[in-house]
């Protein structure tokens, strides 16, 4: 074989390897190559980007379920790819998509970074969305609003937005995270000053501190966290909305009670930074990966790591739990032995807008299952089960007498109502003052704030391995995982599970529609109905 | 070939100057370019690399100080260096290296020409050249004008046998053995009889084979998978008194302080009779830990902080030019590219990690990493 250079050699036997399709034990996951969204006219062929450097931006994915008067629902997909940010009508794994009809198509000047649909105030006329951006700036648009930037000027944050969310049972509240560690507490309906707001702060703790906008009415930002030593990549709600996990470069995972800014669990990455967070369908474990190519499992009633995996090359860049294939206790056959196609129950689909229905919540989630995507372009399928978590049977996480509620049932805790945008904490009083010695103050506060930083950054040093914060290899189980396939030529950069398929999107900018086991196409001979149970 | 994005120094050096001057600052902390001679980018850059390694640092300003009266050789001309570079009053600036390439020229003939040569050749050069000198000068013998050059091409690791002297016998080691030393354990496991033995070696540097989207991690533990000895291979068992297939593994035993990991970017290809490079991405972590320990391993779990990265640009491994990337004593980043000096931002090392398709050009990409073990 004659070669012009070493790399066309290794890429060319690599395409040999990516897999279109791999096994479970409930069957066969199939690539559908036609039923793939992407920018409209990509150039056909493995290489989308040819001769160009693939946009170095992640392509992420957000997709949510919105009422339809037709057909009872319909879901919307929104991603981003170099400057363009699409929302289409997601057909799943029904209708190939018509990627020169989408919903919605923008094209900014600065790159998208990261998005995320408002699950209350979407319909399939429109959706609330946030977009945050490279530059620092994000975009808050409303189907019947003109979009609205925020921090243009980069008062608020000069570093990139890396993650958005609303904030679960809001239409107006969101979260904005930036590569600096600061995450911005917003509400759209309030209003934004051209100013930086002054703060003061409210709470504090190992790694973090949050401060609150001090002025008589209430304005945006309404609060400041600043969370570890350097960026903030992800964070994520719980299902059951009460709590906040962040995932930061300084290697800690931090579990918050959401509404009253309290840390109650923290761990640490074997080495290196944390890059994405994921929450199990009851809200009982975490699950956080990144730079060491391990995935760490947290539990949130134990507060310690109870299992890591290793399976990746890589780092690690998306991980997903399946509420599809996560068993409930009431099955009766375990899920390490049966044989059978697919598990006997299921969770309600993680789309779904409503919260789970009380009946679901006395059942307890057995089997786990999860799934982790990576820069070395491989998918890996990962299982918990019961019998694992009692496995681990380290002492229990510092933190862990915080618990004051009981222990934590995700499902039993009813939607979240919305937080009151003023701190209940009574603050001291500040009496008149001229603007010298507010700006002595705010000097003040400049020093305060970088002791306690420093401070902070101190408190990132004290998570000594073999700690419960950052357990030794050995004394927690290491689960291998259940698949681990090459699926794409490119990094692999996020996945979100749908009812009857998995959405994984690529560095160069295509998301993928893997169709789940048992589910059949329109043109194969089996109906439709079968498999849209939900 | 240069580097597209060379800058000159001028207004960029004053603004530089300023923002580093404002950070708290360790008393010998300077930030100099080092001139080019013709090609001596592979020289500048592991240069840089190595004076940002401090306990190295250390070690070489104090070797002057303690060897005032020494002949010239390769370290004190390097000592001479980096005194300068400390002893300079202004914190930014450019230095010319030219004793000390001129003393390399004439202490080893390989590089004594205008070609572009390998760094990583250099940097074990330079290593095995100081280890050797102390060892030397401790015997009361004078400087080591026996050294030969590492011959080429480079087998897949170089292991010298730091702390044995040419009869086999043990000496004291040295400082560099101190700071750069690590031990492999080479586990072989008769898969007849299943006695295992095992050899330990010491090293330097690591060279690891690399792979399309892998990171540090999975490079390493590629570097101590288990390998299977059969057919042509086959081992000879000592129990067995015969030759058996054998499983073989290389770990770590013993971590140095300061590891140091050549990336095998340079592969022969036969049907080209000549060196290619791999600018696959291989993603390298700010703080790392070793999966491949061996059992008996004293202190499987310690930490590194990355300190400095060698960049190779170009197309191949006697072509193409040499830039590092360092960490400060304040945790500021710079880019050196000979005599120029730059920030980068903390995010912008992984512009260095590696192209993803062959289409894709100007490939820049880590070839060296230093790791420095946290205290
Ligand atoms: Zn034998």
């Amino acid at each position: 074989m004659a070669l012009s250079n070493m790399s066309g050699d290794a890429s060319s036997q690599s395409t040999l390897d990516i897999k279109q399709h791999f096994v479970t034990r409930e069957g066969y996951y199939r690539n559908l190559p036609t039923y793939e969204y992407s920018r409209p006219n990509r150039p056909s062929g493995i290489h989308a980007f040819t001769g160009s450097q693939p946009p170095n931006l992640p392509v992420k994915i957000s997709l949510v379920r919105v009422p339809d008067d037709d057909t009872g629902y319909a879901d919307r997909i929104l991603f981003n790819v170099g400057r363009e940010i699409f929302l289409y009508a997601f057909k799943s794994i029904w209708e190939a998509p018509d990627l020169s009809r989408p919903v919605d198509r923008q094209i900014h000047k600065a790159l998208p970074t990261c998005h995320d649909i408002n699950r209350l105030n979407c319909s399939a006329q429109g959706c609330s969305t946030v977009v945050g951006f490279n530059t620092g700036s994000f975009q808050v648009s409303d189907p019947r609003k003109e979009p609205h930037f925020y921090n243009e000027d980069r008062l608020l944050d000069k570093t990139k937005v890396t993650c958005v969310k609303w904030v679960p049972g809001s239409t107006q509240q969101l979260l904005v995270g930036f590569a600096s560690g600061q995450i911005l507490h917003c509400d759209d309906s309030l209003p934004w000053s051209s100013t930086l707001p002054s703060y003061q702060a409210h709470k504090h703790g190992d790694g973090f501190a949050v401060y609150t906008c001090k002025s008589r009415t209430p304005r945006n930002p309404m609060y400041r966290w600043t969370i570890g030593e350097g960026s903030l990549d992800a964070f994520a709600f719980s299902p059951c909305s009460k709590f906040l996990a962040t995932a930061s470069h300084d290697g800690f995972l931090r579990v918050f009670l959401f509404e009253t800014f309290d840390l109650i669990g923290t761990a640490k990455s074997y080495f290196g930074g944390l890059l994405c967070v994921g929450w199990s369908p009851d809200s009982k474990f975490v699950c956080a990966a990144g730079e060491d190519d391990l995935v760490h499992l947290f539990s949130i009633d134990s507060r310690k790591i109870v299992a890591r995996g290793r399976g990746h090359r890589s780092w690690i860049t998306a991980v997903a739990f399946d509420p599809m294939t996560s068993c409930l206790a009431s099955s009766s056959v375990p899920a390490s032995t049966s044989n059978g196609p697919v598990p006997p129950s299921r969770l309600p689909v993680s789309n779904s807008k409503d919260p789970p229905a009380p009946a679901q919540t006395a059942q307890r989630i057995i089997t786990y299952r999860f799934a982790t995507v990576g820069q070395d372009t491989q998918i890996c399928l990962w299982e918990l089960t019961d019998d694992i978590v009692k496995q681990s049977t380290y002492p229990r996480g510092r933190g862990g007498s915080l618990m004051i509620n009981g222990p934590v049932s995700g499902l039993s805790v009813p939607p979240k109502s919305v937080p009151a945008p003023a701190p209940k904490r009574v603050l001291p009083l500040i009496g008149n003052r001229s603007a010298a010695s507010a700006a002595a103050k705010s000097k003040k506060e400049e020093q305060e704030r970088s002791a306690q930083e420093k401070k902070e950054k101190e408190e990132v040093n004290k998570a000594p391995l073999g700690s419960p914060l950052c357990p030794k290899l050995e004394d927690v189980p290491l689960l291998e995982p259940l698949v681990c396939k090459r699926i794409a030529p490119e990094r692999l950069n996020d996945i979100v599970f749908h009812d009857d398929c998995i959405l994984i999107s690529t560095q160069e900018g295509v998301i993928m529609t893997w169709c789940r086991p048992g589910r059949a196409l329109p043109n194969d001979s089996s109906s439709r109905q079968n498999s849209c149970s939900n | 070939m240069f580097r597209l994005k060379k800058l000159g120094m001028g207004n960029n050096a004053s603004q530089l100057e300023k923002e580093l001057g404002a950070e708290p600052i360790s008393a010998n902390e300077r930030y100099y370019g080092l001139v080019n001679f013709g090609n001596t980018c592979y020289c500048n850059s592991v240069l840089q690399a190595l004076y940002f390694c401090r306990p190295f640092r250390e070690r070489v300003l104090q070797y002057r100080v303690e060897n005032k009266r020494a002949k010239e050789n390769l370290l004190s001309c390097l000592s001479d260096l980096f005194f300068n570079i400390v002893s300079q009053k202004k914190k930014l600036g450019t230095i010319a290296p030219k004793k000390f390439i001129a003393r390399l020229r004439k202490e080893n003939e390989a590089f004594d020409n205008f070609m572009q040569q390998d760094a990583h050749e250099f940097l074990n050069y330079l290593l095995n050249y100081i280890g050797d000198t102390l060892q030397a000068e401790k015997a009361g013998l004078n400087s080591p004008n026996g050294t030969s050059a590492p011959s080429k091409p480079l087998p897949a690791v170089e292991f010298r046998n730091g702390g044995l002297n040419s009869n086999g016998e043990k000496v004291d080691l040295t400082w560099i053995h101190e700071i750069f030393q690590g031990t492999l354990t080479n586990e072989t496991k008769c898969l007849n009889c299943e006695t295992v033995s095992s050899k330990d070696e010491d090293f330097l540097d690591l060279s690891v084979d690399i792979d399309q989207h892998t990171s540090l991690s999975a490079c390493l533990r590629g570097f101590s998978s288990t390998e299977t000895l059969s057919s042509e291979q086959k081992y000879f068992c000592e129990t067995c008194c015969a030759k058996q297939e054998a499983t073989k593994c290389m770990r770590l035993k013993k971590l140095p302080k300061i590891l140091a990991i050549h990336l095998k970017r340079f592969k022969y290809v036969d049907q080209l009779s000549r060196y290619t490079k791999l600018s696959y991405r291989v993603v390298f972590p700010l703080e790392l830990r070793l999966f491949n320990t061996s059992n008996d391993c004293l202190n499987p779990e310690k930490l590194y902080d990355l300190v400095a990265v060698v960049v190779h640009c170009g197309s191949g491994p006697n072509r193409g030019h040499y830039i590092s990337i360092v960490k400060t004593s304040n945790n500021v980043w710079l880019l050196f590219d000979d005599d120029v000096v730059e920030r980068i931002e903390p995010s912008a090392v992984e512009d260095f990690y590696g192209l993803t398709s062959d289409l894709q050009k100007n490939s820049e990409t880590g070839y060296i990493l230093f790791y420095q073990t946290r205290e």
